[in-house]
């Protein structure tokens, strides 16, 4: 039984770096209606940029992880005003190849500038230890992603359904004549929107380094986990995302355990079976 | 119907080229050629799908590997070439057949996603049932068997010998879905990518003709790896990553989605760019990332459209 | 006159509005029937339901004397029930020969053939289709290429093509120039004399129904608030009071 809940606890930590990855691709597809692949990408670099400024220059992590966040976040602004912003009136195939292009040009990128190896980053001091929990040592850390992952559902939940800013992001998607009628600068807004979806893509990545290798493959691997993540609860549904990232983290936990051969197969048929049996997702209102 | 020399007699030099490959190159060249051939066979088919009927797909590869896997086990228990490309074919169309009929009840995205996840399925089952599938170190040793019909018996195990066959296949293959396209079927295909309501209300029973599409387009990809497998003569998980997939939608949108020869010229292109630029540098991929993102923002007809459209031809109705 | 057309209670909501409730509605054949009604009267709903766009939640619809309730539109079409939409709807990529030529190749049932080339399918039949809406000149033109009156007419010709015995226009005219909407009005009455096609107009624009319908049935709300002949609706007090407000 302990053995079960431990799982669960690994399986639960493993969901909140899905649901920052898959956070921000909802938020992207929701308000710009574009699926990004590249999102994955973005993931990557910012582990990439946490891992330079805290491994290689000793930046304080907290700092390093923040920064990184921030500089994805340039990064993002430059794709959406430069490229994104070209794409949205054309057809779906082109729209999703563009975005493909950009993993290409990304992963080369990164292999530019860090090389093609795998790159591992010492745990931070401050989380470098273990409490008890179910007969067995739980990493500080994983409980710090716990929270980290509350926290910024929380703070998501604030921005979208409270705040005047988050309104006026909704509106835009809903309706861009009505948006700019209403004098706001939509194509900014629409900037914005995307600079916080890299952003989020980013705290994912560069939180996850102490966790797992940093290597160019990571935005491939990612983005597809984030796409049946965001499937499952729903394109363009938050509370989706959140559901489907809690499913996804279980799924792989519990599989891994009990019949490991099935572990990467099980959340494509999940993916799949809510594709045929209710394509919108778990808490797509539609 | 007449002629026309300006496209026959291109083709036919080109044709004949294609004959001549393993007379004036060396194995390397001939190589490169069947790479592009095969590239060809997964584009055109994979084109029929998204150029012609309006839906793309991201599960290609699992079919394509299905077709891999079938054939290279085949061969490795019975030594005849037809048997093992045949069995790759059907076994490609089947799993289509199955895969298909439950994913052309969605459009758009959802259908994306749903060829993406099956897709993946196959990966999967590739990569984990060892016992069939050799896991992650795949099918090795694969023979390039020989070509025997009743009374004859041709011995491919050399590489231009084996070049012959599949120049062969690709050419019967490439002709007829050119018929494909140009017949009443391809125009139908072509009413539903351009509107599907209005093609439902002219009377046509849009599903099945979709399912259709995936199926040809399945049995188009399960040739191709069919005839991979005794060329490379080992084949790994990697053949039905979805990344795998991408390779035709890049060819097709290469070359131009909305002409035939477009996926053919995309296949030459994309095999061709990619041996130059790895030779020169490791970047490969920045290279054809770059390519296709200039090609989104302002080729949309690709190499072909944009050409055909600079002399003034049209890229409808003819090609 | 036999009704060509017969509903009995058909039903149809969206979010628990009830955009069609409880609608009877009789169409004999040979008559020029309107349909017109306020934004928002569950005309076009109606339409939908009838031909198969839509799946009615309750109700029965007969045909030509079969039951045709659970048919998909693509086989309502098959049995000669056709329509139009509000919005143009063309095969934007194809020519315009071709856009009319898979209407008749699908009416022949020749979909599945695989081999030979398209060119040539019932080309004397496209023909004369298009030279009847005028558009024979422009026939290599692609389709996206025509003006908005030109796709009109397009539409038309396709949706004829199909070969209807009865054939629902939605708002035909929306869209073009007061000129092009009187050679609209002209040709459907060409159309529904040479091809023996029974008409129902959903229109918007009174004039375009009071100078094509023999026959007009008024929508309200989801339901029909009345119907007669053109004369007897316009001096319809009910009818009045709806529209008052709305041009007539």
């Amino acid at each position: 039984m302990e053995n079960y809940l431990y799982q669960g606890l690994i399986g639960l930590t493993y969901s909140m770096y899905l649901w920052l990855l898959a956070a921000g691709l909802t938020i992207a597809f929701g308000i710009l209606n574009i699926l990004n692949f590249s999102h994955g990408s973005l993931f990557m670099l910012g582990a990439y940029f946490a891992f330079t400024l805290y491994g290689v220059f000793g930046i304080n992590f907290w700092l390093a992880v923040l920064l990184s966040a921030l500089g994805v976040a340039l990064v993002g602004a430059v794709m959406e005003r430069f490229l994104f912003r070209r794409i949205y009136q054309l057809e779906l195939p082109f729209q999703l190849l563009l975005t493909y292009g950009l993993v290409l040009v990304l992963d080369d990128i990164v292999k530019i500038i860090w090389g093609g190896a795998f790159l591992v980053p010492p745990i931070p001091p401050l989380l470098d230890g273990a409490v008890p929990l179910f007969g067995r040592p739980f990493p500080i850390y994983n409980l710090f992603i716990l929270a980290v992952g509350a926290l910024v559902g929380i703070l998501l939940w604030i921005v979208f359904d409270k705040t005047w800013w988050g309104r006026m992001a909704r509106a835009a998607a809903w309706n861009r004549e009505m948006g700019a009628t209403l004098g706001m600068n939509v194509p900014r807004v629409f900037t914005f929107v995307f600079m916080f979806a890299a952003a989020l893509a980013a705290l994912g990545g560069a939180l996850g380094i102490p966790m797992r290798p940093v290597s160019p493959g990571l935005g491939i691997a990612m983005i597809v986990q984030a796409f049946i993540v965001t499937v499952i609860g729903g394109l363009g549904n938050l509370r989706g995302a959140f559901v489907g990232a809690i499913v996804v983290g279980m799924l792989t936990a519990y599989s891994t355990m009990l019949f490991p051969l099935f572990e990467l197969f099980l959340p494509y048929v999940v993916m799949a079976a809510v594709l045929m049996l209710r394509p919108q997702g778990l808490l797509g209102g539609r | 119907m007449p002629i026309d020399w300006r496209i026959a007699i291109p083709l036919l030099l080109g044709v004949a080229a294609l004959f001549a490959v393993p007379l004036w190159f060396g194995n390397f060249g001939v190589y490169l050629v069947m790479q592009m051939m095969l590239l060809t066979l997964f584009a055109i088919g994979f084109n029929l799908l998204l150029g012609y009927t309006g839906l793309l797909s991201f599960g290609q590869a699992g079919f394509f590997a299905v077709g891999a896997y079938v054939c290279a086990l085949i061969l490795q228990q019975a030594p005849s070439l037809l048997l093992g490309v045949a069995g790759g074919i059907v076994a490609a169309g089947l799993t289509a057949l199955v895969l298909g009929y439950l994913s052309v009840k969605l459009t758009e995205i959802y259908f994306s996603m749903l060829t993406l996840s099956f897709g993946m399925m196959i990966y999967s089952l590739v990569w984990r049932w060892r016992e069939v599938t050799g896991g992650d170190d795949g099918l090795t040793d694969i023979p390039r068997a020989p070509l025997t019909l009743p009374g004859i018996r041709i011995d491919l195990s050399e590489l231009s010998h084996y070049y012959y066959f599949v120049l062969l296949a690709t050419l019967i293959a490439v002709w007829l879905m050119h018929r494909i396209v140009k017949s009443p079927l391809g125009l139908t295909f072509q009413a539903i990518r351009d509107s599907a309501v209005r093609a439902e209300f002219v009377g046509i029973p849009i599903r099945r003709f979709r399912l259709l599409a995936f199926v040809i387009a399945g049995l188009y990809a399960g040739l191709a790896g069919a005839l991979l497998a005794p060329l490379e003569r080992t084949i790994t998980p990697g053949y039905a990553h979805w990344t795998a997939s991408a390779e035709p939608i890049l060819a097709s949108l290469i070359g131009g989605l909305y002409v035939f020869a477009g996926p053919i010229i995309g296949a030459v292109l994309f095999i061709g760019i990619k041996e130059i630029v790895v030779r020169l540098t490791d970047h490969w991929m920045l290279v054809m990332g770059v390519v296709v993102i200039v090609i989104v923002l302002g080729f949309r007809g690709g190499v072909l459209g944009t050409l055909l459209r600079w002399t003034g031809r049209d890229a409808e109705g003819k090609s | 006159m036999t009704a060509l057309l017969s509903a009995t209670g058909l039903v149809k909501s969206f979010h628990g509005m009830r955009a069609v409730d409880h609608v009877d509605m009789e169409i004999p054949e040979g008559r020029v029937t309107g349909i017109i009604g306020p934004n928002g009267a569950g005309k076009t709903t109606l339409v939908h339901l009838l031909t198969g766009h839509l799946m009615a939640e309750a109700g029965r619809i007969e045909f030509d004397g079969a039951d045709i309730t659970a048919l998909p539109a693509y086989a309502r079409v098959r049995r000669n029930l056709c329509r139009t939409f509000q919005i143009v709807d063309i095969f934007t990529r194809l020519s315009v020969f071709q856009n009319v030529q898979i209407a008749r190749i699908t009416r022949h049932g020749r979909n599945w053939r695989f081999f030979m080339p398209a060119a040539g399918e019932a080309a004397g039949e496209v023909e004369v289709a298009l030279k009847e809406v005028g558009l024979w000149e422009l026939r290599h033109r692609q389709a996206d290429q025509l003006s908005h009156g030109q796709q009109r007419r397009l539409d038309l010709a396709v949706t004829l093509a199909t070969g209807p015995r009865l054939c629902f226009l939605d708002e035909p005219t929306s869209g073009v120039s007061p000129h092009e909407r009187d050679q609209m009005l002209e040709l459907i009455k060409l159309l529904a004399k040479a091809h023996r096609t029974t008409f129902v107009v959903i229109e918007h624009d009174m004039e375009v129904v009071f100078g094509l319908c023999e026959w007009i049935t008024v929508m309200h709300r989801g339901k029909i608030l009345a119907e007669g002949k053109p004369d007897a609706i316009r001096d319809n007090r009910a009818v009045r009071e709806v529209y008052l407000g709305e041009e007539v």
